[in-house]
Order: structure tokens, then C-alpha cells, then sequence
């Protein structure tokens, strides 16, 4: 009898003794990618590594610009933690120049003083806020912070005040071009090998963002820059936010009308990740003409265009698509031309796999859009495989940089939306009247693309 | 949620060198202070119907704010508001202004619903529904200096506002570690709540994988004790979760010393005739005088 109770005992040690060390694997595995991360991770910024705030001080702003030494205390950690510090003065950069006044800051380019290089500063408009401090403004710096370790995201540096606490920027990399400015710019669109490139990093950063709980809610090409080295960074988190599992119901005022994925149109709240890989789609078309994909005049218009564009969804195409808030009011024609999928006629350069990939980012039902994980490695993989491949990075053409001149030009699209109560599609909207004509157009509307290396 | 980040943590120094003692406030007030603005937080998020994660983590907000910041200068009912205020926001469950500061201020004047309300020796005048009726006056000019304390708090940490949280962790641990137990994890759990209480400060410290081992530690301990479900942890398990054996320690004396610190606490407010936690700087003045 006692025997017994010593084997369960030594087994049931046994088991612990296997578990334990399960766990240690885990542990250790989770360890090293964290450690891969910190690797990969840029060096910590400046100012939080030379910064010291001066404890008999209680002043924050006295303390800033003036210690610089570094008189680390040994502390048990095996990551470096940040400390906890207070905000510099916007004083620390020298303005430069004005790049661009958008929907919600104003963004210039700017010295960093103490070491001579070159930034970005995003102003946030605080002044009519009542509220206190935005909780969209937070949400931008928290998304920025979290996502600072990939590259493929704008480097956020540190936050500073001016004198007011209504004073707040953003301190960024400055990054020479934008994709939208940049079109502007070029000649001619980019080449399948250019687009590949540019294409593969944006759903790379977007799988990252994603894969961190991160939904960006604006990608669109102003928001994508683009270094002199051809690497591309998402910027603007504006509108961008955590979310989780399940879904919280979320603001359907997100992404500009010409980006925005059917199921905000159609009025969905539970909307997930889905909604920034339709965006992906819209971009991938524009990176290969340079012109915006569906250019809507409202919501309804874009809603008629996408249709025209894909087909009406079909209980088959995506299930459920009538229960959605919007699309009750929606009447439309069923004949062979509004089912059809133009993208094939749209686009008739584009190899096979490369109109799947589009069409897969382009689902209408979200539950069957690509992730940026498949169009990378899975359905998507093969396009990647094919010829034209990729172009490396580095052999991107360059280009003066407007951001770092004097002058910009003024934008022809639709910005971010802005808070309010979201738009409903009301009443019998006809989207027919939509399509009387315009099918000829469509097909015939194949824009032409450049085939090289 | 994936943790991407390290939570800031307080330098040495920064302990040290403790703003509010260097403005002449008696280390062990200056403690007790900070724990009663702590536990309005906890009564105030309860009454608001806040999880736990926003109650902590404006508790944290606070403490952070406090570790570079006086409470002869910053009151401390302004920077409990901010800290509800911004957490709130931090962590997806807005709070209106308006209920917030009628929250606390029930709690001030009402007695006992809360360790830090008043005793109940003037029960007349604090049964009084009139003594927690906040004026559109007075709401405008809390509201006011909630928002720039607001401010104020994200300057004083540079908008590092991040702030992850132990309570989590304790279950994926306990999970891994294959001990997963209702009465264990609420155990760790409660371990937890005093420690964010205790004026060690150890959540401005430690990142919270260490808050999380040395609370399941604890736990494991105590329901071992009591001779329930006694699951017994392999030898060094902590290690497995990168805690060395002094960090557990030093983590544990806290631990075990923050329960004890709560119910001093509880007490030393409540023996005061009536006066209450000093939450404005008129009645922290008043405070001090009584001291020296
Ligand atoms: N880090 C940066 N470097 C260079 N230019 C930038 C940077 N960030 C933004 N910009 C420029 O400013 C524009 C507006 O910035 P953005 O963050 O998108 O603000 P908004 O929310 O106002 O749209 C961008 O389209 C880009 O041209
Ligand atoms: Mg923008």
C-alpha cells in the first residue's frame, strides 16, 4: 500500500519534472524571439538613453535638454526598460520646413539640436478638445510605441511639449517621400518587380501590426513612406487601435472612402483586421497605374463602384450580405454584367497569380479576404516565386525628396474621416443607374502596365 | 493580448529621492496618502463598474505620477481623477467626467461604503445627501484641474502611459505550470491587490513577470498551508519564468508585508475624528500642521 502511494508520488514528480521542463522549452523558445525582437529592434532612442531626470528637481521641463549622463544603476533586468522620464521641450529641434497639413496634425521636418539629425514632427491638434487628452491622439502614440520594432512602421523617437499642454508632437524619422507625392512625381508606375517590392514589405508591416493586435484603419499610399533606400514604413496611426478577441463593436468612421473595405460601407461594427488587407488590395492596384483604384464620390458611389468593379455580392460570394445595416436600402439590376469580377479585364497585364492575389485581397466577404499572412506564404506565395521577381530594395529609382523642400503640392483625395456620427446609406438608393452604360467602360478600361525588370 | 513592450520603470534614484518627502511631507503620510488615493481609485472603478485592469492600471498612473511630482503641489484628489480619467481611456472604457467626480465625491462624504470614507461620528451631517451634492460649480472647476493634472501626468512620464499588468500572466503561469485552480489563482490574485497597495512601489519596479511568479508563489504556499489542493510546484519552477531566487524573495517580504501595511492603513484614517484623507492641498497643509 505505501509503495503504491510512493510510485503515484514519484510519477506524479515525474510528470511535474517533464512539465516543468515543457515549460522551460516555451519559456526559452519565447525568450530567444524576444531577444530576436530586441535584436532587431532599432536602437533605443536618444533622449531616453541620455536622458536622467533629475530627482531633486520636481520641474519637468528644467531637467530635459541639460544632463546627458548616463549612470546606469545595476538593475536586475534582463531587458532594458524604459525609464520613466519626462517630455522634452519641442525647443530641443529646429524647424525646418512645413511637409504637410493633414486631417488631424500638422507635420514638418526638423533639426534635433543636440545631435544634428533629421526628423519629423507631427503636431496634434489639441486646441478644441474638451475632453481632456484624445483618446484617438492616445492611441496613435500607444500603436506607434508598440510597433516601433518593426521596420517596416515609421520610427516614433519621443513625444514632446511646446509651452502650452496643448502643445504636443509627435518626433519621427524623418522619411523622404510619401507614395501619394511620390506618383505625382513619376514619369511612369512603378514596374510589376517595383510594385512586388514595395507590395511584399507593406503586407509584411501590416502582418506585424496585425499579429500584435494592432488594426492601422487608415492605410492608404499618403500614409505609406518610403526611404531613400526603397524601404517602406506605414505612418499615420491616426485612426489606428488595439483590438481583441472578441471583437469589440468599433466605429464605422475609419479609412478614407476610396480604401474602405465593403463591410464598413455596408455599415458592420464588428469589423476586424479584414478591413486594412482591402485597403492592401486598393493600394496594390494604385501602385500599378498610380491612380486610386475606386475613386467614390460618397459612400454610396463607392459602394456602386466596388460592385461594378467585383460584381453585386451574391448570398454565394459573400453569405449574409443583406443583413448588413446599410445594404437593406440597396436595390441593383441582376444581369450577367453586375455579377461579373472585372479585375481580369482591369488589370490585363498582371500575370494570373497576380490578379488572385488582388482578388483575394479584394474578397467583398471578409471571411474570405486573404490575411496578409496568406498573401505572403500562402495562396499569395506563388506570386512572389514568379517572374518579374521582386527587385531588391536598394534598386528602387530614387527621387528629389518635395517633403524636404519648401513647397508641397495640395492633395485631390479624399482625407481621413473625421469624428461624427458614421454615414448610413439611406433610403431606395438605386445603385442601377450605376452600371446603365458603363459596362463597356469598365471592360474597356484596362489600364496599361509596364512589363520590365 | 501580446505584451510588446517593458513597462518604464522607477529608477533607484528616482525612489529615493521622493518628491513629496523632500517637500517636507512625514515619509509614513506621504505613504498613507498615496495608499488613500489608491483605494478611491479601487472604490471609485468599483462604484464605476471598471475592471480590474483600468482600476490598476490608474493606481500605477498614479504612482508613477508621484515618484516625479509633489503632493504638496499636485493635489492629490486631482491626480486621482486623472489617473481614472486617462486610464479609463488607456484601456477602452471611457469614463464621463461627470460620473467620475460624483463617484468620489460620494465616497469622500458617505461613510464606510469605502476604507477611506469617513467614520460615521457625525452621522447627521454625512448622511446628509446635500454633503455629496456636487454644484455644476463645483463640478467645472474639478473637471478643470482634473483635465490639466491629465496633462500634467502624461508630461511627467512622456507619454510613456504603457502599462502592462501581472493579473493575466498569473493564469497563463499557472496554466503552464499545470496547477490552474480557481482557489489558487484568486489567492495570487489577492496577493496582487495588496501588493499594487503596498508603498514599496514594487509595480513601478518589476516588470509584471515577476509580480506574477511571486504572487503564484505565495499562493501555491498558503493553499499548501491550509492543506488545500496542495499542488506542489516543481523544485525552482521560478526560474522557468526568468525570476531569479533573490528577485523572489525580495518580491515575497514585500508581498507578505503589504497586507498588514493595508490594514494599518485602513485603521489610521478611520481613527481620526471625522477629519478624513486630506485630499486637497487646504486639508494636506492642515494635515501637517497637526503633525508637526
Ligand atoms: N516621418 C515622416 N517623415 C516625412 N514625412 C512625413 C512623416 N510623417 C508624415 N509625413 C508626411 O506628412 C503627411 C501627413 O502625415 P500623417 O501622419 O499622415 O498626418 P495626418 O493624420 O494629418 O494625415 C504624410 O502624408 C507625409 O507626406
Ligand atoms: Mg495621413
Amino acid at each position: 500500500m505505501s509503495s503504491r502511494w510512493a510510485d503515484t508520488a514519484e510519477d506524479r514528480e515525474h510528470a511535474q519534472r517533464l512539465k516543468a521542463e515543457k515549460a522551460a522549452r516555451k519559456a526559452a523558445k519565447e525568450e530567444a524571439r524576444r531577444r530576436r525582437e530586441a535584436a532587431a529592434a532599432p536602437p533605443p532612442t536618444p533622449p531616453t538613453k541620455k536622458r536622467r531626470t533629475n530627482p531633486s528637481s520636481p520641474s519637468a521641463s528644467s531637467n530635459s535638454a541639460t544632463t546627458t549622463s548616463t549612470t546606469a544603476t545595476s538593475k536586475p533586468l534582463r531587458f532594458p526598460a524604459p525609464e520613466i522620464a519626462a517630455c522634452r521641450h519641442v525647443d530641443t529641434y529646429e524647424p525646418l520646413n512645413r511637409i504637410e497639413e493633414g486631417s488631424y496634425g500638422i507635420v514638418s521636418r526638423a533639426r534635433d539640436t543636440e545631435t544634428g539629425e533629421i526628423v519629423a514632427l507631427k503636431r496634434l491638434k489639441l486646441e478644441r478638445e474638451t475632453d481632456g487628452f484624445p483618446i484617438t491622439s492616445l492611441r496613435e502614440i500607444r500603436t506607434l510605441m508598440a510597433a516601433r520594432r518593426c521596420e517596416g512602421v515609421v520610427g516614433l523617437r519621443e513625444v514632446v511639449m511646446g509651452d502650452s499642454l496643448k502643445d504636443v508632437y509627435i518626433v519621427m524619422d524623418f522619411i523622404p517621400h510619401d507614395l501619394k507625392t511620390l506618383f505625382d512625381d513619376m514619369p511612369e508606375p512603378f514596374l510589376l518587380s517595383e510594385t512586388k517590392t514595395l507590395l511584399h514589405q507593406l503586407l509584411t508591416a501590416v502582418s506585424f501590426l496585425h499579429s500584435h493586435w494592432i488594426l492601422h484603419r487608415d492605410l492608404k499610399t499618403s500614409n505609406l513612406l518610403l526611404s531613400h533606400t526603397g524601404q517602406l514604413k506605414i505612418a499615420d496611426f491616426g485612426l489606428a487601435r488595439f483590438y481583441g478577441d472578441p471583437r469589440p463593436p468599433l466605429t464605422q468612421l475609419v479609412v478614407t472612402l476610396w480604401y474602405r473595405a465593403p463591410e464598413l460601407l455596408l455599415g458592420g461594427t464588428t469589423y476586424g483586421p479584414e478591413i486594412d488587407l482591402w485597403s492592401c488590395g486598393c493600394i496594390f492596384a494604385e501602385l500599378m497605374t498610380r491612380e486610386p483604384l475606386l475613386q467614390g464620390k460618397n459612400e454610396i458611389d463607392q459602394v456602386a463602384q466596388i460592385f461594378q468593379l467585383l460584381g453585386v455580392p451574391t448570398e454565394e460570394s459573400w453569405p449574409g450580405w443583406r443583413a448588413m445595416p446599410n445594404s437593406k436600402g440597396l436595390t441593383y439590376p441582376k444581369t450577367q454584367a453586375t455579377v461579373k469580377n472585372h479585375l481580369r479585364t482591369r488589370f490585363p497585364l498582371l500575370t494570373a497569380k497576380g490578379v488572385e492575389l488582388l482578388d483575394g485581397l479584394l474578397k467583398m466577404d471578409p471571411k474570405q479576404r486573404w490575411s496578409a499572412e496568406e498573401a505572403l506564404s500562402g495562396r499569395g506565395k506563388t506570386f512572389w516565386m514568379e517572374e518579374p521577381r521582386m527587385k531588391r530594395r536598394e534598386m528602387l529609382p530614387t527621387w528629389p525628396s518635395k517633403a524636404s523642400g519648401e513647397k508641397r503640392r495640395k492633395r485631390g483625395s479624399p482625407g481621413a474621416p473625421v469624428r461624427g456620427d458614421a454615414p448610413v446609406l439611406e433610403g431606395n438608393l438605386e445603385v442601377k443607374g450605376l452600371f446603365d452604360g458603363e459596362e463597356e467602360e469598365v471592360a474597356g478600361a484596362g489600364f496599361a502596365l509596364r512589363m520590365g525588370r | 493580448m501580446v505584451s510588446i513592450l517593458s513597462n518604464p520603470l522607477a529608477t533607484p534614484s528616482q525612489l529615493l529621492a521622493n518628491q513629496t518627502e523632500a517637500d517636507g511631507v512625514p515619509s509614513s503620510l506621504s505613504k498613507s496618502l498615496l495608499w488613500a488615493g489608491s483605494t478611491l481609485i479601487q472604490s471609485a472603478g468599483i462604484l464605476l463598474r471598471l475592471p480590474q485592469t483600468t482600476i490598476a492600471t490608474a493606481i500605477v498612473l498614479l504612482q508613477r505620477f508621484y515618484l516625479v511630482r509633489s503632493l504638496r503641489s499636485s493635489p492629490l484628489l486631482d491626480s486621482v481623477h486623472a489617473a481614472v480619467f486617462l486610464s479609463s481611456k488607456l484601456t477602452e472604457h471611457p469614463v464621463k467626467p461627470r460620473s467620475l467626480i460624483n463617484v468620489t465625491t460620494y465616497l469622500q462624504h458617505c461613510p464606510s461604503p469605502s476604507p477611506i470614507s469617513p467614520v460615521s461620528d457625525n452621522e447627521q451631517a454625512l448622511q446628509d445627501p446635500d454633503s455629496y451634492f456636487v454644484s455644476e460649480h463645483e463640478y467645472y472647476a474639478q473637471r478643470t484641474r482634473m483635465l490639466d493634472t491629465e496633462a500634467e501626468m502624461l508630461k511627467a512620464f512622456g507619454f510613456q502611459s504603457w502599462c502592462a499588468l501581472p493579473y493575466t500572466l498569473v493564469l497563463n503561469y499557472a496554466q503552464a505550470l499545470d496547477c490552474l485552480d480557481e482557489s489558487l489563482v484568486r489567492r495570487a490574485i489577492a496577493y496582487l491587490n495588496d501588493a499594487l497597495m503596498a508603498p514599496s512601489l514594487v509595480f513601478l519596479t518589476h516588470q509584471p513577470h515577476m509580480l506574477a511568479v511571486a504572487a503564484l508563489y505565495l499562493a501555491a504556499r498558503s493553499e499548501g498551508e491550509s492543506g488545500g489542493g496542495s499542488a506542489k510546484l516543481p523544485e525552482g519552477w521560478w526560474e522557468v519564468f526568468d525570476v531569479e531566487r533573490e528577485e523572489l524573495g525580495f518580491l515575497v517580504a514585500v508581498f507578505e508585508g503589504a497586507a498588514k501595511f493595508v490594514e494599518e492603513q485602513t485603521g489610521r484614517w478611520k481613527r481620526r475624528g471625522g477629519k478624513g484623507v486630506p485630499w486637497d492641498l487646504e486639508a494636506l497643509e492642515e494635515e501637517l500642521q497637526f503633525h508637526g
